[in-house]
């Protein structure tokens, strides 16, 4: 696999449809989030969010300048703080204070950054460290009624409500998927980060596309270079650093909306280190980089938590020492090994996959796609359809791995059973390319062998493709289903009382966020000492509680394989069919090719 | 406003001791900078590290105090030298970005080590400067004795009070009493003197080191042109990390004078000294190694006599004393704006 | 050949994808002046910096006999060669003194501090500066610091980058007159790369012109001076 699989020219056809599949799978992505996962795991992935902009904001700086910021937590800070006492003290709503918090970051940011970024090297970082270590202790001062309004080292409750004066706006949320009750708070909260999140993107990247924004990315390409072509480097490397706080100013305030309590000792320098994390391992200098970093942050730092708590090494807050060491460690190593991050990796196995031929201007590839092509010699068919059967199989092992409780195992489980989706489309769109080479003739006197295997790849991954249609709407449906069930369902408190359950199963959900364990919906700790009695009780009050409503029968369509009929036969199907399909061409291939050597070149077609 | 002029030697005695120990931590950064034009954001942690090796070699290995504190700077020296060997010799140190980001890692990685070893509660150190008697027990017992009678203990400036009495803590009162001077109204603490003496020898040993030696003229030279160093046949890498272990000795000193007036060592009590210690350096000049220690001692005195006397003894605003931080922030910025090179720098600063 | 300082085949150089030397092969015969001419960018620069292995490089060097092309910077130091790099390479910020005594810093013996007042004698200008920072002097001494701190080492091939550049044109004559002074009397092999034709041929006995990456012309010093190729694009005839 030299070569890419797909080759295809800029705005064709085909790009058309690659894009839009793309887009397509992000947008999915985006609400299953809220449907699939659990309450406390949408906690997790709104603070991704939040930090997906916070390190954005880094990346302004560090990414797209070239300059080392290290104190956006002060930034985040002062968003955070500003945004709780408009919310409490002023009784604001959040969305009328974003430009307050935008335009506060902005102008602190002018005030840092223009000393530090008049001179060149290390001074900016100097001065941000400096900063990230100063903010948490000017929130205690007493006086100047700086503690009351930040609530000082106990920290300070906001409200979550997003729309107090009930304008109409929020009733829009409830119509979203997920925002039904049972994981209600989070995932209506969910929508509204999504959206912040998405918009921040789109803005940086036509602003970094911009004529300002070009100035900014020629200042870290060579600062003599920009200055020569007129570029005011004091003032475009300012107003984006100013840019950035205002941005982290912006995370600040996500934040607050997010967490619903804001103290001081959660902007911390170890926030900020946090932050340079996600931007290196996501990717210095690319937009998906922040998206990956906010990501990784949150759910490496989880997974370091429930390792470190089996073995004994953690704190309340889960910020133990393994944790930080953890970090740490893949911070070098990533800075050694991977200094492009995920993204560059991501790229890599894209450019693997799928090559896009720029145009010239009068519209035709740079380079004729034919010359592209590599001819009757080509393995692309053969690694369609070994993707075809490794999709499937990968499936039945990520199956088998899901029941083992391990946390890693079931990590790679997860990912074993996520490949066929990216697999099952790239299988179509190269096994449809090699039907068509073959019939123009491109693949010479192979073309009958590459057509058969084209076609048996394709209905393999047509097959494939339409399992992950049908999944997907299956634990849609059914997660909504759940949901649906929990508004309605009651529950048995442990006074005795009824109770809606829906209040329960938050309860539990965010003491499990504290508690930081894994498991089901509403399972135990894996040590048991962790758990407090009381958030076990409340999961099994609650799970109870949705477990006693009524579930139609038939209503499982498809699902696991042991769950219902449709999906367990397609199941069978699938398997089956890679079984037949991978013994007839991979294990009985060489008996094939010696009885295919003997014939003629044109009957070799005929046969197969 | 009360100018309270009886005290303020008190608080220019006790700034310059702080500023000794910023001094000592701005060295690390400027030996550090001279040689890898970098600012390593671990030399606190690596100070740390190089206190608790004294703890260890100290109170737990009963070794004596002083052979403790050169052991410890040895080995100090020794992680320093392996750290630009491995970690900081194979990127392009004109890239900022990738040493920065190792120096984070260290500092994320030797915090948690030394909190998984150390776990973080202040583990009390025997003072270098005979602060108390030596038939003191270490650790805690001093503050919970059998009749819940607390000795003498130290407030944050260092001073001693005598909190509650009982034979034996007046007795011992009577004894830590008499470590200090009385100048010109002042307290001046044996412990004081000592941090300056420590600070003087090793300010002494070092020029001797650069000035005499032929490591010390390689090293000058490396961090003066380093194209030109090789080509007289100078081992560069070898000269990084001879600069590296000489920071790391002075961050060791400066953590190992620190820790008795911290009450003790743990693995987070480098983190506002090494903020002190950037302020000190950049008002010095980041190249500049007099200019460190004059940064120092001069950031040791603001913070005192500026914040600590002026704002909270004269003014009566008692947040001053949340603002120290704050005024070594406002410091760097305030050297930026006005001398971006700092009081003795001479690298030539690009402007832009 | 035993009396060939150095011997330089087939000789590639490169900045990561540019390729500066394209195959160089020229010799420095032991007592001998041999000058590089060639233009901006022609890679005169660069040679000097192969054959110290300050870049990546292919290609033999031979220096009396062994091959020298692997070995470390401060080996070939070690081995006789001197470097004075383009633009003085002074150390600013230390004293004229220091400057010569990191000079004999591979040195192992005891007369460091007569040859220091041996090189005084010949640039008595440093003498009244030892205690002055390098950076502090003028062009035309740093140069001679520059010359006397490479000398401090006791190189049997000394290698002078572009030593005329930035200089009055009275300093380049008393430089050069200098370098032969210096060349008869203790029979030092110097590789000169110079812009500045006129002076080099003058002092040199062998020349070699360059032009991108590749030797274009060489010959004996009188003979190049008198081609009109060279006298038409170095010496402004």
């Amino acid at each position: 696999m030299s070569s890419p699989l797909l080759i295809v020219s800029r705005g064709s056809t085909q790009h058309r449809q690659w894009r839009f599949l793309s887009w397509g799978y992000a947008v999915a992505l985006a609400i299953l989030v809220p449907l699939v996962l659990q309450p406390f795991e949408i906690g997790k992935m709104n603070r991704a969010l939040v930090l997906m902009v916070a390190v954005l904001a880094v990346n302004l700086v560090v990414g797209f300048n070239g300059m080392l910021a290290l104190g956006h937590s002060a930034f985040m800070g002062i968003g955070a703080f500003v945004a709780a006492s408009m919310v409490q003290d002023e009784l604001w709503d959040y969305w009328m204070i974003i430009p307050v918090v935008v335009i506060v970051g902005f102008a602190i940011g002018i005030i840092v950054g223009l000393p530090a970024l008049r001179v060149r090297g290390l001074y900016l970082a100097l001065v941000t460290i400096a900063q990230a270590a100063v903010f948490p202790t000017l929130v205690n001062i007493d006086e100047l009624g700086i503690a009351r309004r930040t609530g000082g080292p106990n920290g300070r409750d906001v409200i979550e409500e997003v729309d107090r004066q009930e304008s109409g706006f929020s009733s829009f949320f409830e119509w979203l998927p997920g925002v039904d009750g049972a994981r209600g708070a989070n995932a209506y909260r969910y929508w509204i980060l999504l959206i912040m999140t998405a918009i921040v993107i789109a803005l940086v990247r036509n602003i970094m596309r911009s004529r300002p924004g070009r100035a900014v990315l020629a200042i870290r390409d060579s600062e003599a270079g920009a200055a020569v072509y007129g570029v005011n480097l004091p003032m475009y490397k300012t107003v984006n650093f100013a840019l950035s706080a205002s941005l982290g100013s912006l995370a600040g305030l996500m934040w607050c909306l997010d967490k619903g309590f804001v103290a001081g000792q959660d902007f911390t320098f170890l926030l900020a280190v946090d932050l340079i994390i996600g931007l290196v391992i996501g990717g210095v200098g690319t937009l998906q980089g922040s998206i990956f970093g906010g990501l990784f942050v949150v759910w490496v730092r989880d997974l370091t938590k429930r390792i470190s708590i089996p073995l004994g090494f953690y704190t309340l807050d889960g910020d133990g020492p393994l944790s930080a060491a953890i970090f740490g460690l893949i911070l070098i190593l990533f800075t050694f090994f991977a200094p492009g991050g995920i993204a560059s990796m991501v790229t890599a196995i894209q450019k693997r996959i799928i090559q896009v031929v720029p145009l010239t201007p009068s519209g035709d590839p740079i380079t004729p796609l034919e010359d592209l092509d590599p001819g009757p010699s080509s393995t692309r068919a053969t690694w369609a359809l070994r993707f075809a059967i490794a999709g499937p199989v990968l499936l039945v092992i990520g199956w088998v791995l899901m029941n083992v409780d391990n946390l890693i195992v079931g990590t790679l489980a997860f990912a074993l059973r996520f490949a066929i989706v990216v697999l099952a489309p790239v299988i179509i769109f190269v096994s449809m390319n090699e039907l068509r080479a073959a019939k123009a003739g491109r693949r010479g006197e192979n073309a009958a062998a590459v057509s058969s295997q084209a076609k048996t790849a394709g209905v393999l991954g047509v097959l494939s493709f339409a399992y992950i249609q049908a999944f997907a709407l299956n634990i849609a449906l059914r997660a909504h289903h759940v949901g649906h069930l929990a508004r309605e369902s009651v529950a048995v408190n442990p006074d005795g009382k009824t109770v809606p359950a829906i209040p329960l199963v938050n309860e539990a959900a965010k003491a499990k966020d504290f508690v930081g364990t894994s498991g089901e919906f509403c399972g135990t700790s894996p040590t048991g000492e962790i758990s407090d009695m009381s958030v076990s009780e409340l999961c099994n009050v609650a799970s109870d509680a949705i477990d006693a409503s009524e579930t139609p029968v038939g209503f499982w369509l498809i699902g696991w394989p042991t769950q219902s009929m449709l999906s367990l036969v397609l199941s069978i199907i699938v398997i089956a069919a890679t079984i037949f399909i991978g013994l007839r061409y991979f294990v009985f291939a060489d008996e094939k090719a010696e009885t295919a050597s003997e014939p003629a070149p044109e009957d070799v077609g005929a046969s197969a | 406003m009360n100018w309270n002029w009886e005290i303020l030697p008190d608080f220019i005695f006790n700034g310059l001791r702080d500023g000794a120990v910023y001094a000592a931590a701005a060295l690390a950064l400027v030996l550090i900078f001279k040689a890898t034009t970098l600012i390593n954001f671990a030399t606190g942690e690596l100070a740390m590290l190089g206190a608790f090796f004294v703890y260890v070699l100290n109170v737990e290995q009963g070794l004596w105090l002083w052979l403790s504190i050169a052991i410890a700077m040895l080995i100090s020296a020794a992680i320093g030298a392996a750290v630009e060997r491995t970690l900081v010799r194979p990127f392009d140190p004109a890239d900022h970005l990738p040493v920065v980001l190792i120096t984070l890692g260290l500092f994320l990685i030797i915090n948690a080590v030394a909190g998984d070893v150390w776990n973080y509660q202040v583990r009390r150190v025997n003072d270098p400067f005979g602060h108390f008697p030596s038939w003191v027990p270490n650790g805690s017992e001093l503050k919970t004795s059998s009749e819940g009678n607390i000795a003498c203990l130290e407030n944050a400036d260092g001073d001693l009070a005598e909190v509650a009495a009982g034979t034996a803590g007046a007795e011992m009162c009577e004894m830590v009493g008499r470590t200090f001077f009385e100048v010109i109204g002042a307290r001046l603490h044996y412990r004081t003197i000592g941090i300056w003496i420590a600070l003087a020898l090793a300010l002494i040993a070092l020029a001797l080191i650069l000035g005499k030696t032929k490591a010390g003229l390689a090293f000058r030279a490396v961090s003066s042109n380093t194209e030109s160093a090789r080509l007289v046949g100078v081992n560069t890498g070898r000269t990084l990390g001879f600069g590296w272990a000489l920071a790391s000795v002075f961050g060791t000193l400066s953590a190992a004078l620190v820790a008795p007036a911290l009450g003790g060592v743990n693995p987070n009590m480098m983190l506002t000294i090494l903020i002190y210690a950037l302020a000190g350096a950049a008002l010095g000049g980041l190249d500049s190694l007099g200019g460190a220690v004059i940064g120092g001692l001069v950031v040791g005195l603001i913070k005192s006599v500026l914040v600590s006397w002026f704002g909270v003894v004269v003014l009566g605003q008692a947040y001053f004393s949340i603002l120290q931080l704050a005024m070594a922030f406002l410091l760097i910025l305030i050297v930026l704006l006005f001398r971006p090179a700092g009081l003795f720098g001479t690298r030539r600063i690009e402007r832009v | 050949m035993t009396d060939m300082m150095l011997k330089v085949e087939d000789l590639h150089a490169r900045y990561g994808a540019v390729e500066v030397l394209r195959g160089l092969d020229f010799e420095v015969p032991d007592g001998n002046v041999v000058v590089i001419l060639g233009a901006n960018g022609a890679g005169k620069t660069t040679t000097l910096r192969a054959l110290c292995n300050m870049c990546t490089t292919t290609g033999t060097v031979t220096m009396e006999g062994d091959d020298i092309s692997r070995a470390k910077t401060a080996d070939i130091v070690r081995r006789g060669v001197a470097h004075v790099p383009q633009g003085r390479g002074t150390f600013p910020e230390l004293s004229v003194m220091d400057n010569l005594k990191i000079g004999a810093y591979t040195r192992k013996d005891n007369e460091v501090g007569a040859d220091v007042d041996r090189w005084f004698e010949i640039f008595p200008r440093l003498e009244e500066r030892r205690d002055q920072l390098a950076g502090s002097l003028s062009g035309g001494e740093q140069q001679m610091l520059a010359v006397a701190r490479a000398l401090m080492c006791r190189p049997r091939l000394l290698l002078l980058d572009e030593p005329s550049l930035g200089l009055a044109p009275l300093i380049i004559e008393d430089l050069f007159e200098r370098f032969a002074q210096l060349n008869k009397e203790t029979g030092l092999t110097m590789l000169l790369v110079e812009q500045n034709a006129n002076l080099a041929l003058d002092m040199a006995d062998y020349g070699y012109v360059i032009e991108s990456g590749e030797i274009a012309l060489h010959g004996p010093a009188d003979q190049l001076k008198n081609d009109p190729a060279v006298q038409e694009a170095y010496l402004g005839a």
